[in-house]
């Protein structure tokens, strides 16, 4: 939201999406897998792993097109820039983390060396978020407060 | 067009699949086949401890039940922690070079939870289903 109050307002809950969509597709189902199987001895390991692609640049480019799909023919360029925009914020910004080496495989499925830059940690962002949430609020409401009646 | 989308994303998961789960050098592998795999580096990020002994702990994700040989002193069972170390092949443990415990993580799942269910929440405000397309209200 910070960044589309910067760079103009338009289609931001498709932004928003977009930067959503890597978590809540490729992290969520493991994760729930994951709690559901464990009274069971655990799942398969590619039931974990089969998500995976829709957190990288391939996978976010097949699903960026697929969504706009969705929209009407004339809005489709711009829901895709704006889904693979969201998307490429938030892996750019996962890419700053430190995992121990253990980044991502940014070229997959053409070159499987994982990448990260490990500047900082990965549950920094705990602290940092609040704080950028309320700037985005705060953001939000003084557009709304300006916008005509 | 949307349902090939769909279909390729499948095909690229289970690639991603089958390549993470067979590696040479890899956890998984390490653990068919020890004797080709001793000393090779492991890295075990964000696992979940589920046991503790005098001598290491137990954690498990992905792989489960995976023993690690590290002075296990302040480590509870549910805790997070990212191990790298080296496979050892005589009892399939992973020898610790370095334990990183993660306190922050629950606070992060929370948090993560929290934005996913308030965009739940605020997408029909954003989204709406007409003439067969989704669109943008407003």
């Amino acid at each position: 939201m910070l960044l589309k109050a910067g760079i103009g307002w338009r289609d931001v809950p498709v932004f928003v999406a977009g930067s959503l969509l890597p978590d809540v597709l490729a992290r969520v189902p493991p994760l729930a897998v994951e709690l559901l199987a464990r009274p069971l001895g655990g799942a398969p390991p590619w039931v974990s792993y089969v998500w995976v692609p829709m957190h990288l640049p391939v996978g976010m480019l097949v699903l960026s097109f697929s969504l706009c799909l969705l929209f009407p023919a004339p809005r489709r360029r711009v829901v895709f820039a704006n889904l693979l925009g969201g998307m490429a914020l938030h892996l750019g910004l996962d890419l700053l983390q430190d995992h121990q080496g253990v980044g991502y495989q940014l070229l997959f499925p053409l070159w499987g060396r994982p990448v990260e830059l490990g500047i900082f940690g990965s549950e920094d962002s705990v602290l940092v978020a609040p704080v950028l949430a309320v700037l985005a609020l705060g953001a939000w409401w003084r557009r709304r407060s300006r916008a005509p009646a | 067009m949307f349902s090939v989308g769909v279909l390729v994303l499948l095909a690229l998961g289970l690639t991603y699949a089958r390549t993470a789960t067979s590696f040479r050098g890899g956890l998984f592998a390490c653990r068919e086949a020890p004797p080709t795999c001793d000393g090779a580096r492991q890295v075990l990020p964000l696992y979940r401890v589920d046991g503790v002994a005098e001598d290491g702990f137990t954690v498990s994700k992905v792989a489960r039940n995976v023993r690690v040989v590290a002075d296990p002193a302040g480590l509870e069972v549910g805790d997070t922690v990212s191990v790298s170390g080296t496979f050892r092949a005589a009892d399939g443990a992973v020898v610790a070079t370095s334990v990183q415990t993660h306190g922050l993580r629950r606070h992060k799942k929370a948090l993560g939870l929290l934005a996913l269910v308030l965009a739940l929440a605020w997408a029909p405000r954003c989204f709406a289903w007409r003439g067969g397309h989704l669109v943008l209200r407003g």
